[in-house]
């Protein structure tokens, strides 16, 4: 059930960057800079830190996927960077005790992790020719801004989910043992 | 901590680096037509997506609406100043149209083959890629209201695009910014002697369009008006594209680049036309029809 709900939440966070934050998006008003949501991406790491490793891989996959085919035209750059950067993440939060703090940095250099591969891969094939500087200044630095303020306000009731996930899991594991001894 | 990399995982990601190169290299090419899977997933999502942002656009609307209507009263006067104006050149017009057609009959011209001549219809966007990178947008008009490949899409101030892809009940449009070798469109000046060239492309630091080609001996201004030019195949003649606000020569100096802005805001978009050249096949009647 509770698998079913961070599912659900995943979906609607990915519904919501293409469509309702599009309306709001800085550049209708005027401004000069971009937030790009990396709201997915963010949960994704998240799950990455709390699961483990190997569940962050899985929904990077599915959701990065997901990005891939209805966001871009591309197959697979999404999917692979979801994926690399919530395992990457996952593991380097084993040194740390988790808290919130803990858990911002790790997030934004996650969603670093992405914005730079995706930026780089893309300049490679020609798909964008912004220059360095200008994906710095105006690109990454508001959207790490955004996506920090997202992961705050997302941090308690995500944390929360994704611990009580892990310990519904942890118990069945338990009692599957039981039953097999 | 465990082991950062064993050797399984050093070949798992080996392995997913290669797949990814090859997804790429297979989706990068030029495709005519989607594949069924994704086909299927960008409808599902897109009528999900029409969900969230139809109500999300009508309350930005409406704060937009409110904030309006301080400017409403004068407005309302220069624009009843101006109906007068309007009601002459209409009439102008229908005298110069019908003018048109005879001289065009005398001639024996078939004016449905002419290079302006066209049909739209309309359309909603209802989602806009999230990373900036790509600049597609979905609309909720496919395939079964007769949007096909490649029509040309135009908000009311001009040109934004073209349909990339369709769909059976949605498409995708590539609008004029996004940066794509392909993405050319045959544009001409607007003023008693044409200048002929090609938008090659956008420049995304300056946010104009890149108007190219053009012959180094041709007179162009700053603040021309530029259009299709429709013998490019798939535009008609006449929509707007932009105006040009700058004007450089080219190195080897055989050809000048002018650059246009944009006549449309690229960012604010929610109701679209989409241009059908062919006008053979599609009833807009019919399209309306089915989305009740």
């Amino acid at each position: 059930m509770r698998r079913f709900f961070l599912v659900g939440t995943l979906f609607i966070l990915f519904l919501l960057e293409g469509t309702v934050f599009q309306v709001f998006a800085p550049e209708q008003y005027g401004f000069d800079f971009q937030l790009i949501p990396r709201f997915v991406t963010v949960v994704v790491i998240m799950i990455g830190m709390v699961l483990s490793p190997a569940y962050g891989v899985l929904y990077g996959v599915v959701f990065g996927l997901l990005h891939d085919l209805i966001y871009t035209d591309l197959v697979g750059v999404y999917m692979f960077g979801m994926s690399v950067a919530a395992y990457i993440i996952g593991y380097l939060s084993k040194v740390f005790h988790l808290n919130w703090f803990t858990t911002l940095i790790l997030g934004l250099l996650g969603v670093t992790m992405v914005e730079f591969y995706v930026y780089e891969l893309f300049s490679l094939i020609n798909v964008t020719d912004a220059s360095f500087h200008s994906f710095f200044y105006s690109r990454y630095l508001p959207s790490l801004l955004l996506n920090g303020i997202f992961l705050l306000i997302v941090y308690y009731p995500v944390k929360r989910l994704l611990e009580d996930l892990s310990e519904s899991r942890r118990q069945e594991n338990q009692a599957k043992r039981r039953s097999f001894l | 901590m465990p082991q950062f990399f064993s050797n399984k995982r050093l070949i798992v990601l080996l392995v997913s680096i290669i797949i990814l190169v090859a997804l790429i290299g297979t989706s990068m090419k030029e495709r005519d037509a989607l594949t069924m899977p994704e086909q299927f997933f960008k409808d599902s999502i897109g009528w999900l997506q029409s969900i969230f942002y139809k109500p999300a656009n009508s309350v930005a609307g409406l704060f937009e609406s409110i904030g309006d209507m301080k400017d409403m009263y004068e407005e309302n006067e220069l624009l009843k100043s101006r109906l007068n104006e309007f009601v002459a050149v209409s009439e102008e017009l229908k005298t110069v149209k019908k003018e048109n057609a005879d001289l065009k009959s005398e001639l024996n011209i078939d004016s449905s083959t002419g290079l302006s001549n066209y049909q739209t219809f309309h359309a909603n966007m209802i989602a806009r890629s999230p990373d900036r990178w790509n600049d597609l947008l979905t609309i909720d008009k496919g395939e079964q209201d007769g949007v096909q490949a490649d029509m040309a899409v135009a908000t009311p101030d001009g040109l934004i695009g073209k349909v990339k892809n369709v769909q059976p009940f949605s498409s995708t449009v590539q609008l004029i910014s996004d940066v794509d070798r392909t993405n050319r469109i045959a544009a001409m000046t607007q003023e008693d002697n044409n200048v002929f060239g090609t938008i090659e492309g956008y420049d995304t630091e300056k946010e104009v369009l890149l108007f190219s080609k053009i012959p180094v001996d041709t007179k162009v201004e700053k603040g021309q008006t530029v259009i299709t030019a429709g013998n490019g195949g798939i535009f008609p003649r006449g929509i707007v594209i932009g105006e040009i606000v700058d004007i450089e020569t080219d190195n080897v100096g055989t050809t000048q680049t002018a650059y246009v802005k944009p006549a449309s805001d690229l960012y604010d978009i929610n109701n679209v036309m989409i241009i059908d050249r062919g006008a053979q096949n599609v009833n807009p009647d019919e399209g309306e029809g089915e989305e009740e």
